[in-house]
């Protein structure tokens, strides 16, 4: 490639470059004002003309830089382009996915610098980008304080979601660690016929049993308590079951046999092969059962009456129907979402693993 | 050791392993066959209380209510707004297959593009709703004060009508599911062998064509499983819409037409309804045999989707 140089013209060059750092922005304005022109504006308005020419000229732009381009790119060289845009960075690639990443963050910086306006400020017709009034934390103070009148308070209600999630979850893992070793590595006479009933369960349809899991549990006394929420997870599922067997599967049968013949016994082998060499699968079930528990909102919401029991979303959800404030209400979504991106950004590896692993598909 | 005690060993083994094994199998039995078995009986019934003694048995009055739309009109309104909430399920895998595209050709910041991407995802739906809720408020909302720069008139998203608030819906449900549908789908573009590109180069084939003929086929299995999921999520989706019209029994944005039915109502969020807003009304019968006659339909339509599957999935690559 080197041997062969074929010096482009400066011209030509800065063209490229523009178009193609142009073209995707030009392609998602016409879009834009495509959108807005058959959506929002009264028809007659000057918006709506504003944005149809806005879009012609976006379409006459791209049309006439697509020609000049096409029309350089064969007089050109080009050979040399293809080699330059493989070895550069690809603003092809890139900027598009720039862009994305910019859409994907709007939201979260809308309710993170909402969070930190000042109530005034927030509440006003116009949104800023930049608490112009200053900074203020006096918000995140009131999330505290807000429902105190009903007996909410969001501290507890965290403190209640962590322990909602943590019991079920630490007693239902080790169950589902036992049961899975049980189905991975014993031999016992009714091993297939369980695990098929095991996989049967999962069958149930969650629509069904609604109204028949609330009576059942409103039997039970259990209603307007974390009760529901905690005991039917201790017994760990089907789908926690499975994962882990699929994991055991792996662990070669010859490890567990040489600690056989040294005289150790099916638990020593749970305990000091398994669970050590399992690790990895037990943290992936852990993070992705904690997330899934502190993020669940139906169950904590048919189940819980008392805002003192309230977990976390429930307050969330209580409280947007409480304060119109809504700079409260961001802190309140901040205050509730970090240790989860946190917990994410900590953990990254093994969700990834976790979910490939879940979904059963190679790659 | 003579052969007896080993004989009792054993059996002692076989029945620790029986129990360990059975514990998830226990509280299935405790905690879902009950209501299971409950639900077939009340949806031949009409129940307004958790109290078994106030049943009164009506036959298939219940499932011909549903299935007739008798509930003034709610159901069929239901099952039309959860259709239109699916529409998500194409959308996102679509737009997280171009994502993933772009993703796996960029030479740096891979990971950081894919950790970015799958952020929403671990937020809980109350807060992706609500943070929707805030972004496209019709006083003071992002968007809006957006548009209103740009000289537009502002709009009223969420309540002016039902095809706006579906719109905001299913934006929403691409947000926050879009980086699961990427992170699958990088993984499995990744894992088609180049050598079948390199060929294809040779022989003078268009990106449009290598897309078509190898890479799409190549992964097919996970768009199969996407769609599966999604689909099965999206027609019990009841949170989203739940969390976005503010919480309250009663949202501002009625349905087509029909002034009892909103178009919050999905489904699940009716079969809701009639259990804890309006059990005066309907009750725990009809709910179990609205909850049965979904379950059915669900199960239909996974079941055509396999098939359909059949069709276009290639396990081969």
């Amino acid at each position: 490639m080197t041997s062969k140089k074929i010096q482009l013209s400066i011209p030509w060059r800065a063209f490229r470059t523009a178009y193609e750092f142009l073209r995707p922005v030009v392609v998602i304005v016409a879009l834009i004002s495509a959108f807005l022109c058959c959506m929002t504006a009264k028809p007659g308005s000057s918006a709506r003309l504003v944005s149809a020419l806005v879009l012609a000229g976006c379409i006459v732009l791209l049309m006439a830089a697509r020609l000049v381009h096409n029309r350089q790119l064969k007089k050109d060289a080009y050979r040399l382009y293809r080699s330059w845009a493989s070895r550069r960075l690809e603003p092809r690639e890139l900027i598009p996915l720039c862009f994305i990443t910019l859409v994907i963050m709007i939201p979260f910086y809308m309710v993170f610098i909402t969070a930190f306006k000042n109530s005034v400020e927030a509440n006003q017709i116009d949104f800023t980008w930049w608490p112009t009034q200053g900074f203020s934390f006096d918000s995140f103070l009131e999330v505290f304080t807000v429902g105190d009148i009903v007996g909410l308070n969001m501290f507890r209600s965290l403190i209640n979601s962590f322990v909602y999630t943590m019991i079920p979850l630490c007693i239902g893992l080790t169950m589902a660690c036992l049961a899975a070793y049980a189905f991975a590595k014993l031999k016992f006479r009714n091993r297939q016929r369980m695990y098929r009933a095991l996989l049967l369960t999962m069958m149930m349809p969650g629509c069904v049993t609604m109204a028949t899991g609330y009576m059942m549990f409103d039997w039970y006394h259990w209603t307007n308590s974390p009760l529901p929420l905690i005991i039917p997870g201790c017994f760990s599922g089907a789908g926690t079951v499975m994962f882990l067997r699929e994991f055991f599967m792996g662990i070669p049968d010859s490890l567990l046999e040489a600690a056989r013949i040294d005289g150790a016994g099916k638990w020593r082998c749970f305990r000091y092969i398994i669970v050590p060499m399992a690790r990895p699968a037990l943290i992936t079930q852990f993070i992705m059962g904690f997330i899934g528990g502190f993020n669940d909102f139906m169950g904590p919401m048919i189940y819980l009456n008392d805002p003192e029991g309230y977990t976390v979303q429930v307050a969330l959800s209580f409280m947007s129907s409480m304060t119109g404030d809504k700079s409260v209400m961001a802190s309140a979504c901040v205050i509730s979402v970090v240790p989860m991106i946190i917990l994410y950004l900590v953990f990254q590896k093994y969700i990834v693993n976790g979910i490939s692993m879940s979904s059963g598909l190679k790659g | 050791m003579n052969k007896k005690e080993l004989k009792r060993r054993d059996r002692r083994d076989s029945f620790s392993s029986h129990l360990v094994a059975a514990v998830p199998l226990i509280g299935w039995v405790l905690f879902g066959i009950l209501p299971l078995v409950m639900a077939g009986v009340i949806a031949f019934t009409e129940l307004h209380t958790t109290d078994m003694a106030d049943m009164k048995f009506v036959g298939l009055q219940n499932f011909i209510t549903i299935l007739t739309n008798a509930d003034e009109g709610r159901t069929y309104a239901s099952y039309l707004s959860t259709l239109i909430f699916s529409i998500n399920v194409p959308v996102t895998i679509g737009v997280a297959l171009y994502i993933a595209n772009l993703v796996n050709r960029t030479k740096i910041g891979k990971n950081f593009f894919r950790t970015i991407f799958f952020i929403p995802f671990v937020c809980s739906m109350v807060v992706v709703s609500m943070t929707f809720r805030m972004l496209f408020a019709k006083d003071g909302g992002m968007i809006n004060t957006l548009l209103e720069n740009l000289g537009f008139e502002p709009v009223n998203w969420l309540n002016s009508t039902p095809m706006s608030f579906m719109i905001i819906a299913i934006l929403l449900s691409m947000w926050s599911g879009i980086g699961f549908c990427i992170l699958l789908y990088q993984a499995a573009l990744a894992g088609v062998d180049s050598s079948y590109y390199e060929s294809a180069k040779l022989d003078g084939a268009t990106p449009f064509q290598m897309f078509w003929k190898i890479t799409w086929p190549a992964i097919s299995p996970t768009t199969a499983y996407l769609v599966t999921m999604r689909l099965i999520g999206s027609l019990q989706a009841m949170t989203e819409t739940y969390i976005l019209v503010g919480g309250s029994a009663t949202p501002d944005a009625p349905m087509w037409g029909n002034s009892a039915a909103y178009v919050s109502d999905t489904v699940v969020k009716h079969i809701y309804n009639m259990i804890f807003e309006m059990s005066y009304k309907y009750g725990y019968g009809l709910a179990a045999a609205a909850g049965w006659i979904l379950a059915i339909i669900i199960l239909i339509i996974t079941r055509l989707n396999l098939k359909w599957q059949e069709r276009w999935v290639n396990y081969d690559f």
